[in-house]
């Protein structure tokens, strides 16, 4: 919209310059500034509303405009009106003049835009570090209750369902002192992950986007104390960089209006239990459940349980793994849109429960808070299977960007 | 629920079965997945360790930033299972017991037996919780490690679970 009223402004402004030097001396006499001043704001003003709507590089549009304004000085004459080589000159400055100023005001907001996407990644990271959201409290609340509640039923395995029921009150405890000391629930702060989906009318280009993400990062990193878990290669040295960077991006057009950034905080406890399949294209929901199974069934007590399992199917094999970190973005509680899948989800997590993993792996009979399905289109011949598990701790957060972009 | 002084004596370390509750108190050490490497290379190597670990206890565990006005910042226990390789050798040496997070494999849990020694979990993730309990931190070796050098800690309740007692009977 904005575009549109300065490409119409750039245009009038330019139709009005060629009236005004066209038109007969005695018509315009009545202009109330000196001559020389009125070529430089008509020009500047062209200039500016030019070089912020076209975005050609300054000196092009500098040029473009000189050019047109030393053209039309050259066939005033045929107009019945003089050639003045100042006016040329009085244009030039003009353009000159606006130019600079556009380019002055497109910094200025620029990083007005960048410090406020910046603050906020930084507040969103630092946020997800010390807190969980809502969804996810509930859910542990319920494990507990539910753990006591079965814990009657099973009275010959009371130990298990009672260092259950220690590790959920310990997990409590430790978010209400997270919050109270402002301070990181867990210490593996985890690798930073941001999935980027850009809308229709985001006029930021992937670059800034990436550099606002790094930016937050950094200060979210410093300001908010976390560790730094990530290492420059990963076979040889391994040399801390001492920055808990990069960032890991993922890049999607959306066909909503904003951009919206999604980030997660992965700790690598869960991650190293993450795992894919690839399995026959009949295996069909059974076969999915138990692939599932045997992933968390093998990574036992090593996660952090309780786990929120994020599931990926379809695509091909490094899209479905994608699919799994996607789906651990859902807010917890939350089904999948469509009934068949939400239904898998249940299931999923109904077999979960019967491998009696539990909290802190001590063999409770509630091991999965939520089980998260996202799929896509994927090959005949195949269906890929991959899980992302997250710890309790499944820390992350998301905003949508409105602007200001001026 | 056991509330035990540091170093554990062979009395407290009979005495404990899986499942039991301890708040620990005194001095333990920290270190991990590079601390084990390296200490287990320079036992294979007869090298000196750059302290005793006779009779320790050792906390898998590397720590976030430290908050200001506090010892040490989240200090929760790592995935105890990378540490596997190196525990049986460490306990031949003198280490008593270990503290971290989810399962060991039988090595370890016949170490734990060989040894008469114990493997204690700490509640994943509840880094904060731990942060309460740490009254000093020291710095002993391997300070290129960062965050994950050889530390010593002076803990106060410092809660954790029996997983594996000196029997060689383990919860998992």
């Amino acid at each position: 919209m904005r575009k549109r009223v300065g490409q119409i402004g750039t245009l009038f402004g330019f139709l009005l310059i060629v009236v005004f030097s066209f038109a007969p001396a005695k018509t315009i006499a009545y202009l109330p500034l000196k001559d020389k001043s009125l070529h430089l704001l008509a020009y500047a003003v062209v200039a500016f509303l030019m070089q912020l709507t076209t975005g050609q590089r300054g000196g092009v549009v500098f040029l473009a405009i000189s050019t047109l304004g030393a053209l039309i000085e050259v066939f005033q004459p045929l107009f019945g009106r003089s050639f003045d080589f100042f006016d040329i000159v009085a244009n030039c400055v003009g353009a000159l003049l606006g130019v600079s100023l556009a380019i002055v005001y497109q910094k200025l907001k620029e990083t007005r835009v960048q410090r406020g996407l910046i603050e906020r990644v930084k507040t969103t990271l630092m946020d997800a570090s010390i807190h969980l959201e809502e969804g996810l409290v509930k859910q542990l609340q319920w494990m507990s209750s539910e753990t006591a509640r079965k814990m009657e039923e099973a009275p010959t395995e009371r130990a298990a369902y009672e260092a259950s029921l220690e590790v959920l009150a310990m997990i409590q405890e430790n978010l209400r002192l997270a919050d109270v000391n402002k301070m990181a629930m867990c210490q593996d702060t985890g690798m930073v992950v941001a999935f980027v989906e850009i809308g229709t009318a985001v006029p930021l280009s992937m670059h800034a986007i990436e550099r606002a993400i790094y930016q937050g990062a950094e200060e979210a990193i410093k300001e908010g104390l976390f560790r730094n878990s990530v290492v420059k290669e990963p076979v040889f040295a391994r040399e801390n960089t001492n920055t808990n960077l990069p960032p890991i991006i993922y890049w999607s057009p959306s066909q909503a209006k904003d951009l919206k950034i999604s980030l997660m905080l992965k700790g690598f406890g869960s991650e190293n239990c993450s795992a894919l399949a690839m399995l026959n294209p009949t295996a069909s929901q059974e076969g999915v459940i138990e692939a599932v199974a045997q992933i968390v069934k093998e990574a036992g007590g090593k996660p952090c349980p309780p786990i929120v399992v994020g599931v990926g199917l379809g695509g091909t094999s490094e899209r479905a793994a994608l699919l799994s970190k996607k789906a651990l973005l859902r807010e917890v509680g939350l089904p999948h849109e469509e009934a068949n899948y939400a239904d898998l989800e249940q299931k999923i997590m109904d077999k979960i429960q019967t491998l009696k993993i539990g909290p802190g792996g001590f063999g409770g009979p509630l091991t999965a808070l939520a089980v998260a399905i996202e799929y896509e289109p994927t090959h005949i011949a195949g269906l890929p299977v991959a899980v992302s598990i997250s710890c309790w701790a499944d820390r992350k957060g998301s905003f949508i960007w409105e602007g200001p972009y001026v | 629920m056991y509330k035990l002084e540091l170093p554990l004596t062979k009395e407290n370390i009979e005495e404990l079965k899986i499942y039991d509750r301890v708040l620990l108190t005194g001095s333990i050490l920290v270190g991990r997945d590079q601390v084990h490497s390296r200490l287990v290379a320079l036992l294979a190597a007869g090298r000196a360790l750059p302290t005793s670990i006779a009779g320790q206890i050792i906390y898998y565990m590397a720590p976030a930033g430290t908050p200001p006005s506090m010892v040490i910042g989240s200090c929760g226990p790592t995935t105890s299972a990378r540490m596997d390789p190196f525990t049986p050798a460490l306990m031949e040496a003198g280490l008593v017991a270990s503290i971290g997070k989810g399962p060991r494999s039988q090595a370890v849990i016949d170490a734990v037996k060989g040894n008469k020694g114990l493997y204690f979990v700490a509640y994943g993730g509840c880094g904060a919780l731990y942060a309460t309990k740490v009254r000093a931190k020291e710095m002993i070796a391997f300070e290129d490690l960062g965050p994950e050098a050889l530390m010593r800690l002076e803990v106060k309740d410092f809660p954790v679970i029996v997983a594996i007692d000196s029997r060689g009977t383990s919860v998992f």
